[in-house]
């Protein structure tokens, strides 16, 4: 009977629920997604159910090494099979939780003591934008030592905004969602929103405000009450969480970086780095990417 | 570093409100249908699958078993261009005499590599297209490659029509260049529909297992326990 010692595989399914969610690039977690029960039978006799896969003689072949089992060997052998980016999620989990009052304390309206689901699914997807900042996020805690408490309040701003903007303000429709909070303004609103949607050094700060109907005077004040930051302040926060998403990625080199920035040289976007993160971008780049690089993704096998 | 999107099908393809089967399933309703899944595509798989798997489903206790249980479609998770191949073969014809076929376009998954995370992604797919009504159908997962021995599929359906909500089932590799002279051999006897007792399909593969196989079996110590060497007579359960 060599079926029962060797890898089970998942035959069929009567999914239990229907909102499951496909966690892993594999077919193998089926099983524990869509029947959380684990009402699962296995078929133990040969004689009954036997099934071969009739793969090439090459098929996986610069994994195998066949002989007496050496440990090192092995160990060797997983760490090609699975990738850098599966064990960099396998050993470090990033659990986000907002406490309720924080988050009733921004959004009085949405997040009353009353409502206990303030939310409507219990699982969404993550847009680019939620999916960036969340990453972003998660780089600037894994390296704590670059991270200011004021960049951290910002993050964590820009996150829930986002998720609020996302999730509950179109489901809402004209409810009075944005009530109590600090984000009530909409032109406000709209200014935050036309400054994420490309952050840049050369902006004009006396154009923006006029694009939102405020005068310059009014607009400074009503941002700083808004968001806790002057425009010139939050821009910059948003350059820099641009920055980080970029370097920590290794997308792009710095010069290009400081160019999507609107910096005029790239020496003026590093002393502006230096100056909000601590470091010059070379140095932080070099921090959150080193392990990356020792550990090239070797492409998986398949299953 | 890998695209994330690629790598995470975490949220891809919400369709329907969420719904959940009764608390302890113990009231579930009884199966209403069959679906059989195949991911498959390109040239060369579609052919290999069409020549020699196919005929192996179709052995009376798989796909024509099923059939007779419940009403049964085999979906075929595939590529555009591969949509017309499959339907101008014979062995079409053949399956479409048994159940009702459909196909279900995976063009826009389909990578040069990261096969497995397509497969995935198909069979989600699949499942999700049918709502609600997926809580009371059972899912047959396939792969192109597999050669099934009759009698298998009815077997695995005994303990999803007694109420569990999956199976699973061992099985293993072998070498296709080693065993398609074999099968072609069959198949020149028996022309469509090949069924292979499961003794028989064990004692053929046993010549050939892969080399896979065979280092997985040899360096894990949780597995250990003794290929069959050679095979007399028709039991291959030896421990």
């Amino acid at each position: 009977m060599i079926g029962r010692f060797y890898l089970l595989h998942m035959l069929c399914i009567r999914p239990e629920l229907t909102d499951f969610v496909i966690g892993a690039s594999c077919d193998y977690s089926f099983v524990p997604e869509m029947c959380p029960s684990g009402n699962v039978a296995t078929m133990t006799d040969s004689d009954q159910y036997l099934v071969v896969e009739a793969q090439p003689g090459q098929h996986e072949s610069r994994f195998l090494r066949l002989g007496p089992a050496d440990p090192r060997q092995m160990a060797e052998i997983l760490s090609q099979w699975t990738t850098a980016h599966h064990r960099a999620n396998a050993n470090q989990t990033l659990v986000f939780h907002a406490a309720g009052e924080w988050l009733r304390h921004g959004f009085p309206a949405v997040f009353s003591a009353e409502d206990g689901k303030p939310f409507p699914e219990t699982r969404e997807i993550t847009t680019p934008r939620i999916r960036q900042l969340a990453e972003t996020l998660a780089v600037e805690v894994l390296n704590d030592r670059f991270l200011s408490p004021e960049r951290l309040e910002f993050m964590l701003q820009e996150l829930l905004l986002s998720i609020v903007e996302t999730y509950l303000a179109r489901r809402r429709g004209s409810s009075p969602l944005w009530r109590g909070s600090r984000f009530e303004d909409t032109r406000i609103r709209r200014a935050i929103a036309l400054l994420r949607a490309r952050p840049n050094k050369e902006l004009n700060m006396d154009e923006l405000a006029s694009q939102v109907g405020l005068s310059r005077s009014r607009f400074y004040d009503l941002f700083q009450l808004c968001t806790g930051f002057s425009p010139r302040a939050y821009l910059d926060m948003l350059c820099v969480e641009t920055a980080i998403s970029r370097l920590s990625s290794g997308r792009g080199k710095i010069a290009e970086v400081a160019a999507e920035l609107g910096f005029s040289a790239q020496s003026n976007f590093t002393r502006f780095f230096l100056n909000q993160v601590g470091v010059p971008p070379s140095e932080y780049r070099r921090a959150t990417t080193t392990s990356q690089q020792r550990d090239e993704p070797t492409p998986k096998p398949e299953a | 570093m890998p695209d994330d999107s690629t790598l995470a099908p975490s949220v891809i393809e919400r369709t329907a409100p969420p719904k959940q089967a009764e608390p302890g399933l113990k009231g579930r309703s009884p199966l209403t249908a069959i679906k059989i899944l195949l991911p498959v595509w390109g040239y060369d798989f579609v052919q290999q699958f069409l020549k020699v798997s196919l005929p192996t489903l179709l052995a009376p206790g798989n796909l024509p078993g099923l059939a007779r249980l419940l009403p049964t479609e085999f979906i075929f998770l595939t590529g555009r261009k591969d949509e017309p191949l499959i339907r101008e073969s014979v062995g079409y014809r053949h399956l479409a005499a048994i159940c009702k076929v459909g196909f279900c376009d995976i063009s826009d998954l389909i990578t040069d590599g990261n096969h497995s995370t397509t497969v995935t992604l198909a069979y989600t797919r699949a499942v999700r297209r049918c709502g609600e009504a997926m809580l009371d159908t059972c899912f047959f997962f396939l792969v192109s490659d597999y050669i099934v021995a009759d009698g298998s599929f009815v077997a695995a359906m005994q303990p999803m029509l007694a109420g569990t909500s999956g199976v699973q089932a061992g099985n293993f590799q072998i070498i296709a260049e080693e065993a398609l002279p074999w099968l072609e051999g069959e198949l020149a006897r028996n022309p469509g529909v090949l069924s292979l007792s499961p003794q028989r399909l064990m004692r053929q593969a046993l010549t050939c297992i892969h080399p896979a196989t065979i280092a997985t079996r040899s360096t894990s110590q949780s597995r250990t326990t003794a290929i069959p060497t050679g095979c007399s007579g028709g039991s291959t359960r030896r421990r």
